[in-house]
């Protein structure tokens, strides 16, 4: 049980540069990544199926490319809800692979907002507001 | 050999102890007493009058076992000590700005790495051989020290011009001091050298080099490790300069005059990498130190530079920024300088941290289904990230340092600004803003504020608001911030299971000594201060823990009294007033102070201003929010309510 700081793919499937004057859709963001591991977090299939609906599938399938873990089915497959190895693989996506060092990367405007310690710095300077 | 040669782990394993502090009655042995056998420490830092330590492992798996261990853990009172103490522990991947080295280098302070080759600094040091023992040598209490042209004399910060030592700077300095004076920082080939020796653990007390006896242009050459100085403004700024071996610091301008430069007397650095934070030890360290003297005669002709005249004038420009934004850009300075920044400031120093989650807010959360994706902008130090487990939060806060804190306690967060929440229109269910918007200084910007946060919530999704109210007094119950302190219930803990902070009863003695040596302490009410104390300059105290609650003093304000200040209404430009804490509002645009507890009486009373600094507020009037929000036609109000001093609503996107 490490206590250190990361990013979850889940908070990346919310996040977008849209924010920057000028862009429009600004999502999904890319990621490049100089440092990122998978640590073990507590499967809650329950949670999982539950997240499955909300996430933008195409975007986490992406992120999890972008960063060269194993592959997700390009759709989640029918009656996931019961389907305990599919719901781990999802699982692992979404909650144990950790962005710890890199960049998230505005796919209009080419920004970079830097992850540092697992935090992404969302803030714009004055003149990109 | 590079300081970065350290072969330190990926990350973090520095521990901030809370309680564990020069300023809880611990001592660096009773901290080592307790920490070591957990595994090799690299270093113990107790900073006077802090009520924290940070303790260094040499590897993040010691740091782990020793955190799992000791997290919580009660120190029995003493003689010495008559409270228990219970020990608070999180990882930091960040000290404050001046325990660490920052980019941020004093006004005309010049360091030059690299700027000998090792070979050259064999030389030196061979040179110098500090084995023998010669006339000029001396044994300071701290360190050896050696004297070429002139003997730097201690008791009087100067040298006696007319008495030269027989040598004078050695030859073999001519080929650095050349390179030196070609980078064109100084003008004068320096006359007077002194060499010290450090061993790890010596250090150098602050001072400025006398100013009439010694051109500007000090410049001070490392061998053999690196160090970290300390650097003050006596505005109380402090900066950590890292000095690697090798290298030349010149000092020139205002921070040759006005800075006071020194080495703490420790055994190894912090320093910040790209992986993280690092110790470095320290090894013996020799610095030569150049000057250029002024003799006697010449001094009288001369005036010292002024660079304090700058500090007033800037002093000024802060001032002036204190009324009621006129424009936008207005708007962004005043939150920058009194929101913004006292946050940052606030948030790192971790000390005394408090962590009660209101229980109206928690169970609004507990009452939402498994799997809602849940955001809290501006949620400080992350005080409701971990309140349900079943749902999924992302915490989202101005302040850098906060979100640190989040992070430490395993949250996911990013920094962000409420104006431009970067989180993708319509895929939350819910959104919480606890204690946000009332620091943005203008009608619009608040409401493009509650605006940004429905946009980012599904239709039919949830968005609860907390601001500060204007009547701390409702239906003739005070407020906690206006009531007498007292123990908090233990239904407040709803969190206990993450409450790293100091507990109540902790707080109620603190409280109750500062009480009794009348200092004028001060308690802030906002859930995000308890976060951890403010510190202006990081050289003074803490306040350990905050509380909000005291005996208002004053009468019944609601419907009475005549509000001076209405930006919506008015584009005159008004002086932003500061308030009294404890009494009720007397505007609903004002400035709060936070005032700094001192021990010391006779620091207090000197020093009382610089503790003191100020956060912008626009306290809400009864059904303001509401009104406001209702204004945007994009929501309906499902609930409104009074808690504890705050005017909450919760809202659903329609």
């Amino acid at each position: 049980m490490k206590k250190l700081p990361i990013m979850k793919l889940l908070t990346h499937n919310m996040l977008t540069s849209n924010i920057i004057k000028g862009v429009t859709k600004g999502y999904p963001l890319g990621i490049v990544a100089s440092k990122v591991e998978v640590k073990e977090v507590d499967f809650n299939p329950d949670f999982i199926s539950r997240m499955i609906p909300k996430v933008d599938w195409k975007v986490l399938c992406g992120a999890v490319q972008q960063l060269s873990q194993p592959d997700l089915p390009a759709e989640p497959v029918e009656n996931y809800k019961d389907n305990e190895e599919f719901l781990k693989q999802v699982h692992n996506a979404l909650m144990q692979v950790e962005v710890i060092e890199g960049n998230l990367v505005c796919p209009e405007s080419g920004r970079h907002f830097p992850i540092s310690n697992g935090i992404p710095n969302m803030l714009l300077k004055e003149d990109e507001v | 050999m590079s300081i970065f040669d350290h072969p330190g782990p990926d990350s973090s394993y520095i521990l901030c102890v809370n309680n564990a502090g020069l300023d809880n009655g611990m001592s660096v042995d009773e901290v080592d007493s307790i920490f070591s056998p957990y595994g090799e420490l690299d270093d113990i830092i107790l900073l006077p009058q802090k009520p924290y330590a940070f303790v260094c492992f040499s590897n993040t798996e010691n740091a782990l076992e020793a955190y799992n261990n000791l997290n919580g853990f009660q120190i029995n009172p003493t003689e010495k000590r008559p409270t228990t103490l219970t020990l608070y522990i999180f990882f930091v991947s960040k000290v404050p700005s001046y325990l660490c080295p920052s980019s941020e280098l004093p006004p005309g302070l010049i360091p030059l790495e690299d700027f000998i080759s090792p070979e050259y600094s064999q030389e030196l040091l061979k040179f110098l051989d500090f084995g023998d023992k010669q006339a000029s040598e001396r044994e300071l209490k701290h360190r050896q020290v050696k004297h070429f042209g002139y003997e730097f004399k201690y008791g009087i910060n100067d040298v006696d011009a007319d008495d030269p030592l027989p040598q004078g700077i050695p030859e073999i300095c001519k080929d650095l001091l050349d390179k030196a004076l070609k980078t064109g920082h100084i003008q004068f080939y320096p006359d007077q050298l002194t060499v010290n020796r450090y061993l790890p653990g010596q250090g150098i007390p602050p001072h400025v080099d006398t100013p009439a006896a010694f051109e500007d242009g000090l410049m001070a050459l490392s061998l053999g490790s690196q160090v970290v100085m300390d650097f003050r403004h006596p505005n109380g700024k402090h900066l950590s300069v890292m000095l690697p071996p090798n290298s030349l610091l010149i000092m020139t301008k205002e921070s040759r005059y006005v800075w006071s430069h020194g080495i703490t007397p420790r055994k190894s650095d912090i320093i910040s990498t790209d992986k993280g934070l690092t110790v470095v030890k320290r090894d013996i360290r020799t610095s030569f130190t150049f000057r250029k003297i002024i003799h006697p005669k010449d001094r009288i002709h001369r005036t010292i530079p002024n660079y304090i005249d700058n500090e007033n004038s800037n002093k000024q420009i802060n001032e002036s920024q204190s009324n009621l934004p006129k424009s936008e850009q207005e708007a962004e300075e005043l939150e920058k300088l009194h929101v913004h920044k006292v946050y940052e400031e606030i948030a790192d120093h971790f000390s005394g941290t408090r962590h009660t989650a209101w229980p109206r807010i928690s169970n609004f959360l507990m009452s939402q289904p498994a799997g809602s994706l849940v955001a809290d902008i501006g949620c400080g130090n992350g005080k409701y990230l971990g309140v349900n487990k079943n749902i999924y939060m992302v915490g989202s806060d101005r302040s850098m340092n906060l979100i640190q804190i989040c992070k430490e306690r395993k949250y996911e967060a990013f920094v962000g600004d409420i104006l431009s929440v970067p989180i993708k229109s319509e895929i939350l269910d819910v959104c919480i803003c606890i204690a946000v918007i009332h620091h943005l200084s203008t009608q619009e910007r608040r409401k493009n504020a509650v605006k940004e946060l429905l946009r980012v919530v599904r239709p039919g999704g949830k968005v609860l608001i907390y601001v500060w109210a204007m009547e701390q007094e409702l239906h003739n119950v005070k407020s906690k911030y206006l009531r007498e302190c007292k123990i908090p219930a233990k239904a407040d803990f709803l969190h206990s299971e993450s409450s790293i902070l100091s507990n109540s009863i902790d707080c109620q003695q603190n409280i109750d000594k500062c009480n009794h040596t009348q200092n004028s302490l001060q308690y802030d009410f906002d859930s995000k201060c308890d976060v951890s104390s403010s510190d202006h300059d990081g050289n003074r105290n803490d306040c350990q823990f905050t509380s909000i609650e005291h005996d208002g003093n004053g009468d019944s304000c609601h419907g009475t009294v005549s509000i001076e200040s209405d930006s919506s209404k008015s584009n005159e430009s008004k002086k932003l007033h500061v308030h009294t804490n404890r009494t009720q509002f007397k505007q609903q645009d004002l400035l709060v102070p936070w005032q700094l507890k001192s021990k010391d009486k006779s620091e207090m009373s000197k020093e009382e201003d610089k503790n003191t600094f100020h956060r912008y507020y626009h306290v809400f009037k009864k059904d303001e929010l509401e009104t406001m929000c209702q204004s945007l036609n994009c929501c309906k109000v499902i609930d409104s309510y009074y808690d504890q001093g705050n005017w909450a609503v919760t809202l659903e996107k329609t």
